[in-house]
């Protein structure tokens, strides 16, 4: 009888899977983004060829991470991983305002793809601390974000102190209960 | 029993698990898969790139980069062999693993692209083409320095090396008491690409001051772009020169980069968000007489500021 008990509330309080894809320019932080979420320390990255993957537990969803490689030549393989996404994340480093029209393009892309229709959009206006960094308003303007009509939201970030991180999980979090 | 003749294709949602009679049917299904999945990632790549002709254009200058600029057939900061990743403001070759602390440094710092992964404007082509690694380390490693990392260094020991030298600036010549603006003219003027490199570092706001101030708006941006010199264009953007200034007779940068019609320059400048003062896009008879016109006025306007430059300077 206790077995039964166990099993039925191991049921019950089982996570909801969520599986979410995080996309973004090179060198946007996702990587970093990723293993901060994971093990709660900064690990020496090098540029993402491939993907990584890490499970997140957190506001008792069981977050599937998917941190996909973003130089220009690959970014053509994001589609792959589209199918059966619940949710995106894409980052964006704040400290590089010049490349923010290439990540509107990507961006519009993704959010416009059948696969993609209803996953909500998380935007991590990443590396906030450093010196030329966009504040949220002027990147969500960038972004045109404005004018979508997908459900998004801007948080900015600093993925080394994980400012930022867990508030924009929360959002993430809730818009996957929903 | 056919234990061993078995093989999987792993992909992201399935597994599939086969099985062969032998060996050599073993490898000539693994072979061939592996050729399919291989021609379907080639076939996806080629349909993106919009023009085959700029793919050949940019792999003839890559192979150039890797092979026949001095010091880049090693990373510029480990040594190690046949870096594949580059500092695109900087106009050096790393290894990958230099190319992570790179990043770590902000893209204010460092600019990292990877030589394959990557597609390549003509910006910064030239100036990866003008610098390279032993232009780089004539600049950030001028002066004698201890402790510089190989290979096999720890990533500690790599990551502050690579800070001392580029965020810290502490193996850098020192700099001369000539005021800094009228330095980066002078290279601008000259064409000099690696002494321009070594002075935008500590620019800072110098790049957007006028020539003269009250009497000459023109700043080293529009030198750049009316001479025209792709890559000190390219760098002046990358280090923060504002597109949106304009002259005392309200042209901008892109106007004179059209006057001196050359279209990389103007696709720069364009791609940048250059205002156009005064379009000259129409293709009719007309334009192309003012074209010839101007590109005359900015020829005399050009050599009047270098001697008026060289008078400054001596």
């Amino acid at each position: 009888m206790g077995l039964l008990i166990s099993r039925f509330l191991a049921l019950v309080q089982s996570s909801q899977p969520c599986r979410v894809l995080m996309l973004g320019l090179d060198n946007a932080g996702k990587t970093t983004v990723l293993y901060k979420l994971k093990l709660g320390e900064v690990v020496s990255t090098i540029p993402t060829i491939g993907f990584n993957v890490e499970t997140v537990e957190y506001k008792n969803i069981s977050f599937t991470v998917w941190d996909v490689g973003g130089q220009e030549k690959i970014r053509p393989l994001w589609r792959h991983y589209y199918q059966n996404t619940s949710a995106i994340i894409f980052v964006v480093d704040s400290n590089d305002p010049v490349r923010l029209a290439e990540a509107r393009e990507e961006l519009h892309y993704l959010v416009n793809s059948e696969d993609l229709r209803d996953c909500p959009l998380l935007v991590l206006a990443n590396k906030q601390d450093l010196p030329n960094a966009v504040t949220i308003n002027k990147m969500s303007d960038e972004l045109q974000l404005r004018d979508q009509a997908k459900n998004w939201y801007v948080q900015a970030t600093n993925a080394i102190t994980s400012e930022g991180l867990y508030e924009g999980l929360d959002w993430l979090a809730r818009e996957v209960a929903k | 029993d056919s234990d061993g003749y078995e093989f999987s294709i792993v992909s992201l949602d399935k597994q599939w698990h086969f099985e062969a009679s032998n060996q050599d049917e073993k490898d000539d299904w693994i072979s061939v898969i592996e050729q399919q999945t291989l021609s379907s990632l080639q076939g996806n790549q080629s349909n993106k790139s919009k023009d085959k002709q700029a793919n050949n254009f940019s792999t003839k200058f890559i192979a150039a980069i890797k092979n026949n600029i001095p010091g880049n057939l090693h990373c510029v900061d480990c040594n190690a062999p046949n870096p594949e990743w580059a500092s695109i403001n900087l106009g050096i070759l790393i290894c990958i693993e230099c190319s992570g602390i790179h990043r770590n440094l902000g893209s204010h710092i460092s600019k990292v692209r990877s030589l394959d992964l990557d597609e390549w404007l003509p910006g910064p082509l030239s100036v990866m083409m003008a610098l390279g690694n032993e232009t780089g380390n004539s600049i950030w490693e001028a002066r004698p320095s201890q402790g510089k990392p190989n290979p096999h260094s720890s990533r500690e020991d790599k990551e502050s090396w690579i800070r001392a030298k580029y965020e810290n600036k502490e193996f850098i010549a020192p700099q001369p008491r000539i005021s800094l603006h009228e330095q980066i003219v002078d290279c601008v003027c000259c064409n000099d690409v690696k002494r321009l490199a070594s002075l935008l570092p500590h620019a800072g706001d110098v790049v957007n001051a006028p020539l003269a101030l009250g009497r000459d708006l023109w700043m080293p941006l529009h030198l750049a772009a009316a001479l025209p010199s792709l890559p000190c264009t390219q760098l002046l953007l990358w280090y923060s020169a504002n597109v949106m200034v304009c002259d005392e007779k309200g042209r901008s940068s892109l106007y004179y980069a059209r006057t001196s019609g050359n279209k990389d320059v103007i696709d720069l400048l364009l791609q940048a968000g250059c205002p156009d003062s005064t379009p000259m896009t129409q293709n009719t008879r007309h334009s192309a007489v003012t074209n010839i016109c101007s590109q005359q006025v900015t020829a005399s306007a050009l050599l009047q500021r270098t001697l008026q430059l060289d008078r400054l300077i001596s």
